[in-house]
């Protein structure tokens, strides 16, 4: 299996360095890097043409009568780019991705850019794949119902849908119109009682049951929704949100019984105990770590904190969990996890009127961060990130999420066809175990191979994203680059871009051998 | 038991007419259909792809005889250039139901120039349709191509194409059109050269697909009595392998071009693509984004066209797929009409037959 696997890693690699070589040969003749300043009439033209030649590494070195040749030039490049396996600098050469037309230093650029995109589309496919599965499982679950059919068409439109065309949308009305309203944020009357109506219809086709459960829930959504908005409108939760203690307590208790009740089921008590401490811990950390964390100077902090959490989750999983222990980890390390995410929300939250303050209009529709931002807290210059990342990933996740919703769909309703669930049907397992462990598990195995088709397709939308939200970073990188035939920044995007898709493909071979033994050859 | 007070004879008379009923009620119900009536009836069957394949007509039919195509003059009175004279009518807003008129002088408005952004929108659905078409034709060939000759003959020359089409996995689709782009923006005969570039980058999917095929129908019985009586290589994949993979071939070639038309209008949205003075929805869309408060219809009108083009096809390739694939549809859970997924009839007595023959999602909604 080892050595499929390698076989197949270093075929990848190899059609790397093919990929590489091709797109350089093409790129290099895509045009004439020097056609602007040919046909410029500027005295100092001709100093220009020498500078450019010599920052694209066109020249000969010993005369400047002809250009070097493209395969001189990719040489001279592929040795730069090899120089960042080599850690000493010394057998190959030093780490270099060449320079730009105008002399900029792709090194630097591409070690930008390639952080700030992994970002965007590392979140945005993480994002696509829970939301995704959640709804494709219970499209499938619920066949044929009203909840299935419209969400079969709302994937149909995302994955239809235009991206550049998208992200001009949300720049336009989740952008603009938000900081607009964010002026003097109020719901008036018409918009809670659209809001209300809403919720009432939607929320009653995805929990389902019979008609008059519908109708009762419908009617209890409508009449929260309109006492909730105004009372929120009341209390300034625009400007000054707040969780407090009593809504994360609550959550927490709730995620754990939630967690039990899907993974092991409420009568396994030794389960339902271990998350019940989990969620307990969790209020008395966000108590006791308050000041720790508004102190924090960076992420280490609450990374630190968050993966201490998962160590305690896991222990009190195994220690406490019986003969039930498998199922007690998933259900502490969920609570954990969830809680976790709740309490940076809160903190986030309380963060929310300090970049009010410094940023009255507090989603930027250009760059990745808010330059000039006067702030040296550490939670107002990450809430910044944030508010400026959210509107690129969701427009990234929208294609994705059509993927992911469609797949899970048809594959669970292929596998809950097979004789073994019709057998643990006939024994007598419950709905939940039938669905979470026999039919879930098993089709969600092909999703391993389509996490890494779908994340190269993903890194191409994020060229264009990035390029309608002005981020500074791969897509522009990649845009220019190509309109001057400025072969540097072109193929540090390819290179990325192509070694990202590698990997991800190695990890899911891997993967897939490990979640489906028949594939071991 | 009733049945056992009764006499043989009369038994055996209930039963010859019960299987008489039986025979005439099958006789009726199950008139034999070959196999393309079968996927006809499929495909016609398939709601969504229906209206889909009725608009997409419509669009179709809308674009090429408004503005015209090639020599041919259309009826609609206005260029999509610029015309001499050119008068601003109602500021450049839609004309269409307004004062009274159904369509008026420029039904989606002018842009600043001004020109008439119907005969726009129109002369842009036409290179979409026709770069869809083009290059589901181009990569249709190729893959087909690669793809059989990979699965038949296997060896050297299936590792060499098939490390040919892992080159999209590792290169973004959008880099590889880019800059193929580039080289034919300055061609003429406006959309084919950039059609042919892209059909150039996007056989992979098809070539991967039809090799797959190929691979399982290899085993065929049929392609060992072929290969036996002496036919010759291509004779077996023309005659006996494609025409078994058809299936696969069309609603591939759909979904492309779908892909495409989204693509190409990326494409020409980041200027990479069909160049002025040449039209296409997706430059349409970017010459548009600065107008989206003063004239929003600039950008609105390109953009639905663009979706509406590949939602219709991407449905049509969805019900091209049911019909060729049966495998896909549910066995004896059928799909029920408009008011039953509504819940105002027979709701009770659906739940009912779940519960008895899947036991599906009722059980769930009991928890």
């Amino acid at each position: 299996m080892l050595k499929f696997i390698f076989k197949r890693f270093g075929r990848l690699f190899l059609v790397l360095f093919g990929a590489s070589v091709v797109s350089y040969a093409l790129v290099v003749h895509s045009g004439d890097p020097l056609q602007d300043l040919r046909e410029s009439t500027d005295a100092d033209a001709e100093y220009q043409m020498e500078l450019r030649a010599q920052q694209l590494n066109l020249e000969l070195p010993w005369t400047d009568q002809y250009y070097l040749p493209w395969y001189e030039r990719y040489w001279d490049w592929l040795t730069g780019v090899l120089g960042c396996l080599d850690p000493t600098d010394r057998v190959i050469g030093p780490c270099d991705w060449g320079t730009t037309v105008n002399g900029g230093d792709v090194t630097a650029q591409i070690a930008n850019a390639a952080e700030v995109s992994l970002r965007l589309v590392l979140i945005a496919t993480l994002l696509a794949i829970v939301l995704g599965v959640l709804t494709g499982i219970v499209s499938a679950m619920r066949q044929y119902s009203v909840f299935d059919y419209s969400m079969s068409f709302v994937m149909f439109l995302f994955w239809s849908l235009p991206l550049f065309w998208a992200a001009v949308i949300a720049k336009e009305y989740l952008a603009i119109r938000y900081n607009n309203w964010m002026a003097d944020p109020h719901f008036t009357a018409p918009t809670i009682f659209v809001v209300a109506l809403l919720l009432a219809v939607v929320v009653p086709t995805v929990l389902g049951g019979s008609p008059r459960r519908r109708i009762a829930t419908g009617a209890v959504m409508f009449i929260y929704t309109c006492t909730v908005m105004p009372f929120l409108d009341h209390i300034h939760f625009m400007e000054q949100p707040r969780l407090g203690t009593g809504f994360i307590a609550v959550a927490a208790v709730a995620l754990a019984v939630g967690f039990t009740a899907l993974i092991a089921g409420m009568q396994n008590r030794k389960v339902l105990y271990c998350g019940l401490a989990v969620a307990a811990l969790g209020i008395l950390s966000y108590l006791l770590t308050w000041d720790l964390m508004r102190g924090a100077q960076g992420y280490l902090i609450p990374m630190g904190l968050f993966a201490l959490t998962i160590v305690i989750c896991v222990a009190i999983g195994r220690i406490f969990g019986g003969y039930a222990k498998g199922q007690a980890t998933a259900v502490t390390l969920l609570t954990g996890m969830l809680t976790s995410g709740i309490i940076l929300l809160d903190h986030y939250m309380y963060t929310w009127p300090g970049l009010l303050s410094v940023k009255p209009r507090p989603i930027r529709t250009v760059g990745a961060s808010t330059p000039n931002l006067r702030a040296d807290d550490f939670w107002v210059i990450s809430l910044d990130h944030l508010s400026q990342l959210w509107l690129p990933t969701l427009v990234m996740m929208l294609t994705s999420l059509a993927t992911y919703t469609r797949y899970t769909r048809s594959s669970m309703l292929e596998v809950v066809q097979q004789d073994y669930i019709r057998t643990a049907r006939a024994k007598g397992v419950t709905e939940r175990t039938v669905v979470l462990k026999h039919a879930f598990r098993n089709a969600m195995i092909p999703l391993a191979t389509l996490v890494a088709f779908d994340f190269a397709g993903l890194v191409g939308g994020a060229i264009i994203v990035e390029r309608v939200f002005g981020w500074n970073s791969m897509g522009t990188m990649f845009i220019t680059g190509l309109t001057n035939v400025d072969p540097a920044p072109v193929m540090a995007v390819i290179i990325f871009t192509g070694g990202i898709a590698v990997i991800f493909n190695f990890i899911a071979d891997i993967l897939y051998a490990v979640l489906d033994p028949r594939i071991r050859v | 038991m009733s049945n056992e007070q009764t006499p043989d004879s009369d038994l055996e008379q209930q039963m010859v007419d019960l299987a008489e009923v039986e025979d005439a009620k099958l006789t009726a119900d199950h008139k034999s259909y070959s196999q393309n009536q079968l996927i006809r009836r499929r495909f016609f069957s398939h709601v969504p792809a229906m209206v889909s394949l009725v608009v997409l007509s419509i669009i179709t039919v809308l674009a090429f005889t408004s503005v015209g195509y090639g020599i041919i003059p259309g009826w609609w009175q206005h260029p999509f250039r610029l015309p001499q004279g050119a008068q601003l009518v109602n500021d450049g807003q839609p004309t269409m139901f307004q004062d009274g008129q159904i369509v008026g002088p420029h039904p989606f408005g002018q842009d600043g120039l001004p020109r008439d952004i119907f005969a726009r929108v129109m002369r842009g659905t036409q290179q979409s349709l026709i770069i869809g078409a083009v290059v589901a034709l181009v990569s249709s060939v190729i893959g087909i191509l690669v793809g059989a000759i990979a699965g038949y003959f296997r060896g050297k020359i299936e590792s060499v194409l098939m490390t040919l089409t892992d080159f999209v996995i590792v290169v973004p689709l959008l880099v590889i059109a880019a800059i193929l782009g580039s080289y034919v923006s300055d061609m003429p005969f406006a959309p084919f050269p950039l059609a042919i570039a892209l059909g150039l980058a996007l056989w992979t999917g098809m070539a991967r697909l039809v090799r797959a095929e190929v691979l399982s129908l290899r085993e065929k019985e049929y392609v060992s009595a072929a290969i036996a009586m002496g036919a010759s290589p291509w004779r077996i994949i023309l005659k006996h392998m494609l025409p078994n993979a058809i299936g696969v071939i069309i609603v591939n070639a759909s979904f492309t071009v779908a892909a495409v038309i989204l693509l190409e209008s990326v494409l020409s949205y980041l200027g990479m693509g069909i160049q002025a003075p040449e039209v296409s929805l997706g430059m349409l869309v970017s010459q548009g984004e600065s107008a989206i408060n003063t004239r929003p219809h600039l950008f609105w009108i390109p953009g639905i066209f663009i979706l509406t083009i590949t939602l219709c096809v991407n449905f049509i390739g969805d019900g091209l797929r049911d019909a060729f694939d049966p495998r896909q549809q549910r066995k004896g859970d059928r799909r029920p009409g408009l008011r039953q997924i509504l819940g105002l009839r027979g709701f009770a007595m659906s739940q009912q037959r779940r519960a008895g023959t899947e036991s599906g999602s009722t059980d769930k909604d009991q928890e």
